[in-house]
């Protein structure tokens, strides 16, 4: 050993006065990280609820059905929204909470499974429609059909109804 | 105070709880395994210094975020480890496989084994070592040099159990065709 480590060491902390972080320091940046991880769970599993969800609300305004419709209809640009959110998640659950010790693509995949099942139930549940029913999420949700939902498709299908330009908010769901 | 009666995690608990007091015997153990464990990775020994230095003061500052739960030698190996892989990163000073010597043939494997004395066939070996990728380099110095569980290693490197037993078993294997000799005839 060229130097004396330990007494370099010692020196070092004490002359550039290095300070031990405070436990709430780490508390907090606990907090912190599982506030976020919650928070992207749950846009995540409203994304994709809102992935499966806006072919199907598409076809109830155009009065269609089928699943050919439905797959032409899908927001397929949300799904690189949807993956970056389960990629962070995953990301976060591997660095923080001891995830490393759980195969890569285990994790993955049962991270994936859990937040798409979440977003079909949803998506299959009433609370779309519920929340429809105040006025600025009804913007938000028309202006997630305008912007996701191929625009070619919903021509082709709202043309059906005459509507050269569909106004959704006089269109009744039912 | 006398530490030595302390396991690693108490000893690191009477620190928490004493504002850093008794840090130095953190240092008194770990130095000489950290600075063996870094020079191996890293080969250059005063670029070891210097992360084993940074090592312990970020262990120092970051004291209060160890679980005492856990195992304290996994948690200081794993800074050491992320600091030595910055540093290579840094330099990418890779030995060229050319510094190796000559493989041995199956014929004199076994006589070779013999002449080679131990330092000399530890540092063959760490030659060869230096030559593998860091996925397989890393797990490698770990288990053979530092003597660490598959459960150890899996903490350090972050990797699960199962993939580490995988990258020690392909690593022990492309040691073999270098010279037809075991890892355990390095050691």
């Amino acid at each position: 050993m060229k130097k004396d480590l330990k007494e370099e060491t010692l020196k070092k902390i004490q002359g550039d006065n290095i300070k031990i972080k405070p436990r709430w320091y780490f508390k907090l940046s606990k907090i912190l990280i599982y506030t976020i991880s919650a928070i992207l769970v749950i846009a995540g599993t409203y994304l994709f609820n809102l992935m499966f969800y806006l072919p199907m609300r598409t076809l109830r305004i155009a009065e269609k059905e089928g699943f050919g419709e439905y797959i032409s209809l899908f927001p397929w640009p949300l799904i690189i929204i949807g993956g970056v959110i389960v990629g962070v998640i995953i990301y976060l659950y591997r660095h923080y909470e001891g995830g490393y010790k759980k195969h890569l693509g285990i994790t993955a995949v049962i991270i994936s499974v859990l937040i798409i099942s979440g977003g079909i139930v949803i998506a299959k549940s009433n609370l779309n429609e519920k929340l429809e029913e105040r006025p600025r999420l009804k913007h938000f949700y028309e202006w997630n059909d305008k912007s996701f939902i191929p625009d070619k498709q919903r021509q082709r299908l709202y043309k059906n109804l005459n509507y050269n330009q569909p106004n959704m908010t006089t269109r009744p769901f039912n | 105070m006398e530490y030595e009666k302390f396991s690693d995690e108490e000893l690191v608990l009477y620190i928490q709880q004493n504002k850093g007091i008794g840090f130095e015997a953190i240092i008194d153990r770990y130095q000489t395994k950290l600075l063996r464990y870094v020079n191996t990775m890293c080969r250059d020994s005063e670029s070891a210094e210097d992360i084993i230095q940074e090592t312990f003061i970020s262990a120092y500052q970051n004291i209060n975020s160890f679980d005492v739960k856990r195992k304290f030698s996994s948690w200081i190996y794993r800074i050491a480890h992320n600091k030595a892989i910055n540093e290579i990163r840094k330099n990418k000073n890779k030995i060229s496989i050319d510094d190796i010597s000559e493989p041995a043939s199956p014929q004199d494997s076994a006589a070779l084994s013999k002449e080679l004395d131990h330092k000399q066939a530890r540092e063959t070996l760490e030659k060869i070592i230096d030559t593998l990728s860091e996925r397989y380099r890393e797990p490698l110095i770990l288990r053979f040099f530092e003597e660490k569980t598959y459960e150890e290693i899996s903490d350090i490197l972050q990797l699960p159990v199962s993939t580490v037993g995988v990258r020690i078993k392909r690593g022990t294997a492309k040691i073999k065709t270098f010279s037809n000799l075991k890892i355990e005839d390095y050691l």
